[in-house]
């Protein structure tokens, strides 16, 4: 099955309205479930928890869908491996500790530009040590050494997280700062969209236009430049963007597995695995899984308390990535 | 066309190490083609056939020498004229996605499109067009991860084909292709150089250098041991000499039996 038209791609953008509108609408306080419409243009009370707590949330919950399975879309044409997911490739975590860092011996109260800075630069840092990892391995084939590494490097940059946790818990004057390793988006406010915005807007565009090139780099190196393209270049350009895109919301709302991984081939399967149009499709299906995932944590689990959104992408992820893959092996068995 | 342009192919005193300080791969490499010409380069694995087609193609940058197309030099081509002046179809490629056979085809045209842009319908006709002319239409309906090594031979040739460049640089076309594949690789190859196209591939099979080209290159440990037509070419002396063995070559009619003894 394959959905190239732009017609699915209008109804996929269609449905996206549809959820955030009706997300605008859902949530547990007061009462569970639907608040009414008419608060949005009454003295309502509830008028500020759609315009404060709830519109910035949703937004930033678009936001990360789309960094996260934009971004991960890049990666794995640029890296050339159907199979890589920002979150082991050491770009999550690296982005997280970088952000972790900052919140932990910055003096400021919430220096946010600061830590998407240090994300983005840690996150390029853990892509780049994943990369020359790889090359460096003498087992396997290239995508099976780009994930071990991957790997690895993850885990040191997890590792390191959990050890700046640690050390900033001995300090009585530090607030006790999200899980980094469970990503939520429970503390957003405009504020966070504000400084988010741009650095993930503006790189997700310049992918979108760039994404013709994307096919290019697809090929082996020695393909692409005969077809007139200096391929080392562009894939460090474009990886940049994409890692500064994810490290952004990654240092808003902490880690998600999977995402990056099963959204683009989801995208695939559906749209083709030409950039085209498929790209646009990861971006979109990327925004509508967080946004559903988001109003099931918040409105869905009669719990006491909100659960991380990171536990249901992780938990959906992994059963989806499964799926993917049996799947997979049943086609290319047939 | 360019079928007489003289000298469309230059290449002079040419010196080639992956590594300084290590023998050289290639060295005091010269040719002069011209245009439409077939050139087949012959050699032991590891005598710098691959390694001649990438410095053609301007990826790697020669120590010593120079190399000119057309009049131009190449590693002074801008990156999108390089794409237009030579195109090169490797000697494998794995595309880790399942792309569509006409999607595949078309990033042939990329050196004429704009940066930020996608090709045109045009340059989608162009594509099945040349499926069409290679005697493969029905591939426009497959996906990579179908076809065949003999099938994605074809196809790759079809996306260096449409890029419509002068000089074309051929990895290996006929390796692990079967017998009537290969001669139709051979027929394919004779037909570009008809069209005016300048033609280097490199071969292990001496059958398809004498059948497909106009000139055979013998390298060997490092140089150069012949140029010129096949027959002249392709004797037991050169190929010895390449080898580093004793190489005996018998022509029957067109065709050369070639064994090594003992």
């Amino acid at each position: 099955m394959e959905l190239r038209q732009p017609p699915w791609l209008a109804l996929l953008g269609g449905s996206l309205l549809l959820v955030f509108l009706a997300s605008l609408f859902l949530g547990r306080s007061p009462e569970p479930l639907w608040t009414h419409f008419s608060t949005l243009w009454t003295e309502d009370p509830l008028h500020a928890t759609v315009t404060e707590v709830r519109l910035p949330r949703l937004i930033m919950a678009l936001l990360l869908g789309a960094a996260l399975s934009g971004g991960g879309y890049v990666l794995q044409m640029l890296l050339r491996n159907p199979l890589a997911d920002p979150g082991f490739l050491g770009v999550l975590p690296g982005a997280a500790f970088g952000a972790s860092l900052v919140l932990a011996f910055s003096k400021a109260e919430r220096p946010l530009l600061l830590m998407e800075l240090s994300a983005a630069l840690f996150g390029i840092l853990g892509l780049t040590l994943s990369y020359r990892m790889a090359q460096r391995l003498r087992i396997g084939e290239w995508s099976l050494r780009l994930l071990l590494s991957g790997i690895a490097v993850s885990s040191l940059f997890l590792g390191g997280i959990s050890l700046v946790n640690f050390i900033t818990a001995l300090r009585p004057e530090r607030p006790v700062f999200p899980s980094w390793l469970l990503g939520g988006l429970g503390a957003v406010g405009w504020q966070n969209v504000y400084h988010a915005g741009p650095w993930v807007l503006i790189p997700l565009l310049a992918l979108y236009c760039l994404r013709h090139r994307l096919n290019l780099l697809l090929l082996e190196e020695e393909s692409a430049f005969s077809l007139g393209s200096s391929p080392e270049y562009e894939r460090f350009w474009m990886a940049a963007l994409a890692v500064i895109a994810i490290a952004t919301v990654t240092a808003e709302a902490g880690i998600f597995f999977w995402v990056g991984l099963v959204i683009p081939l989801l995208a695939r399967r559906l749209f083709g695995a030409e950039a085209h149009h498929s790209f646009l499709g990861s971006l979109l299906a990327g925004a509508l899984c967080i946004l559903v995932c988001d109003d099931l944590v918040r409105v869905a689990l009669p719990l006491a308390e909100e659960i991380p959104l990171g536990m249901i992408t992780t938990i959906l992820g992994a059963i989806a990535f499964w799926a993917c893959l049996t799947n997979w092996k049943r086609r290319s068995r047939s | 066309m360019s079928t007489n342009y003289p000298n469309a192919l230059v290449v002079k005193d040419l010196d080639f190490g992956y590594q300084r300080g290590e023998t050289l791969v290639l060295s005091g490499l010269s040719l002069n083609l011209s245009g439409g010409t077939v050139l087949a380069v012959v050699g032991p694995n590891g005598s710098g056939k691959s390694t001649l087609l990438h410095l053609l193609s301007g990826r790697l940058i020669p120590w010593k020498g120079k190399i000119s197309m057309y009049g131009r030099i190449v590693s002074d081509l801008e990156s999108k004229d390089r794409g237009k002046v030579v195109g090169l179809v490797p000697q494998s490629e794995s595309i880790p996605l399942p792309y569509s056979v006409p999607d595949y085809v078309l990033l042939g045209r990329v050196p004429y499109l704009d940066y930020l842009s996608a090709p045109l319908e045009e340059d989608r006709q162009l594509a099945l067009q040349c499926l069409e002319d290679l005697g493969v239409p029905l591939l426009r309906n497959r996906k990579l991860d179908e076809l065949s090594a003999g099938e994605l031979r074809m196809v790759q040739l079809a996306r260096t084909m449409i890029q419509q460049c002068r000089i074309l640089l051929l990895d290996e076309p006929v390796a692990h292709l079967d017998l009537s594949l290969r001669t139709r690789m051979q027929e394919i190859i004779r037909l570009l150089g008809q069209a005016g196209k300048t033609v280097v591939f490199t071969t292990q099979d001496f059958e398809t250098a004498a059948a497909a080209a106009d000139r055979v290159l013998v390298l060997g440990r490092g140089r150069a041991w012949a140029e010129g037509a096949p027959r002249e070419a392709l004797t037991g002396e050169n190929l010895s000499d390449a080898y580093g063995k004793e190489v005996e070559v018998r022509w029957v009619e067109d065709h050369p039996l070639v064994s090594m003894p003992g």
